[in-house]
């Protein structure tokens, strides 16, 4: 798989729009997404996740957006 | 042969029961034209502007910004042919893909007969469109992109969003063929940056004949159809009151199970793939092994014709397709599968199976057990299939 479209960008949660439905975690094809004790995803596996987007495109509540970390955040590449 | 397996959803799909009720009172005693002054008609121009309203809630839009078409072929052709026709003082330059349905395509190739420039930017080896790609086509006379969201051959998803920024950014139309998306994956023309989004409501179980255009407010577009004053006088034609009512609760429908359905068919689809890659040899998986419409399979095997295994299927009750429905009978192989990369005596061994919300596991199963028998009756009598093939050394 292909990683090239959105090179050092990760999935970022929107969780006031996020209703918790998990399709994000169920289409990620490296198990990256975990949920806390709210049930709120979070990127756990950072240095596993290809940017493929399917947790973006399947999510109805548009609440995952790709970014480029920020300062602090891991960094795909040096993961 | 009793059983019938249906797995050609991308080709169209059983129209809802829920949808064919809704549909079956504006076919009889409801059958009054809705651009007419008396109850019979009016009560139609009702449930019309309910679906118009129902439909642009779902992809959030306004309703004024919804007009409907005999579906999307005419839609792709309104929005590229009007676009070019409104604009051309500002340019004759579009942007379009090398994998785009036929629909949008041709109606490039008709522009570019007749004086337009088209850049059609490429895909990677799956199918992935590089919005920088886009970026860097975009000239000052360019009038619009289009660009689907999902692929009818191979399910590629594309990056629509990133490409809207661009668009935006440069101040230039952007339609997308969400044709085979709608349904399947969450639109919203906000979200997605998009001016112009055309749908087909028999690819999302609702009827055939029916479809929309999703056009911005205050985007300039030369009608396509000429006559009456229907849809605010922008598509002219008697509208079709049971078809927009069928596509609006077929919408709905879908929308309400996207997920589940969504989750159902990448399982059964991931199923069907492990089965065949695990009882067929020199079979390969095209396009993006991810980011691919959840119930998309499409795969090429090396030695034989991807139309005599349809027909074999068939045989066995398994509706499938060798490329497209749309160019079944051409002897060209795959535009599409060309534009990945794949080379045409490879191309025409390929096989799409489409899964949808009747496919069970018993389908995958019975597909994964009598497809080897026939790949292997198939290469037998092949003359460009050998067991030590070096093409089999591939992938």
């Amino acid at each position: 798989m292909t990683k090239d479209l959105a090179t050092n960008k990760l999935p970022v949660f929107d969780l006031v729009r996020c209703k918790q439905c998990r399709i994000c975690a169920h289409f990620c094809p490296k198990d990256c997404i975990a949920f806390n004790d709210e049930g709120d995803p979070y990127l756990a596996r950072p240095e596993a996740c290809t940017s493929c987007r399917m947790c973006e495109y399947m999510c109805p509540d548009w609440a995952v957006s790709l970014e480029a970390p920020s300062e602090g955040q891991p960094d795909i590449e040096a993961a | 042969m009793d059983r019938v397996v249906y797995m050609d959803h991308a080709s169209t799909t059983p129209t809802d029961p829920e949808v064919v009720a809704v549909m079956l009172p504006w076919m009889s005693e409801q059958f009054g034209n809705p651009s007419t002054m008396y109850s019979l008609g009016l009560r139609g121009a009702k449930v019309v502007q309910n679906a118009r309203e129902s439909i642009a809630h779902t992809i959030n839009a306004d309703p004024e910004e919804i007009y409907f078409t005999s579906g999307g072929t005419e839609a792709d052709n309104w929005a590229i042919l009007g676009v070019a026709d409104a604009h051309s003082k500002k340019g004759r330059h579009l942007i379009t893909s090398t994998i785009e349905h036929h629909a949008v395509l041709e109606s490039m190739e008709y522009l570019e007969k007749r004086g337009c420039e088209i850049t059609r930017v490429p895909v990677d080896g799956g199918g992935l469109i590089d919005p920088e790609e886009v970026r860097r086509a975009l000239r000052p006379d360019t009038v619009l992109v289009s660009i689907m969201y999902a692929n009818n051959e191979i399910g590629t998803i594309e990056p629509i969003a990133d490409i809207g920024r661009i668009t935006r950014e440069a101040g230039v139309l952007f339609h997308v063929d969400a044709v085979q998306a709608a349904g399947k994956l969450p639109l919203d023309v906000e979200e997605l940056g998009v001016d112009m989004l055309s749908m087909s409501a028999h690819k999302f179980y609702g009827p055939k004949g029916v479809g929309l255009m999703y056009l911005r407010k205050r985007t300039r577009v030369t009608p396509l159809l000429h006559g009456g004053g229907q849809e605010r006088g922008r598509r002219a034609g008697t509208t079709n009151v049971p078809g927009i009512v069928g596509m609006a609760k077929a919408l709905e429908l879908a929308d309400n199970r996207m997920a589940e359905d969504a989750v159902r068919e990448a399982a059964l689809r991931d199923r069907l793939w492990e089965g065949l890659s695990a009882g067929i040899e020199a079979i390969h998986l095209n396009g993006d092994p991810v980011r691919r419409l959840p119930g998309n399979l499409n795969v090429r095997l090396d030695g034989i014709e991807g139309e005599s295994m349809v027909l074999m299927l068939d045989m066995e009750g398994i509706c499938v397709s060798s490329g497209s429905a749309c160019t079944t009978g051409s002897l060209e192989p795959s535009h599409v599968l060309l534009a990945i990369g794949i080379p045409a005596e490879h191309a025409h061994g390929s096989l799409r199976a489409t899964l949808g919300r009747s496919t069970t596991t018993e389908d995958v199963d019975h597909f994964i057990k009598v497809f080897p028998p026939i790949v292997d009756r198939l290469r037998q009598m092949s003359p460009i299939w050998c067991e030590n093939c070096v093409c089999k050394q591939r992938n």
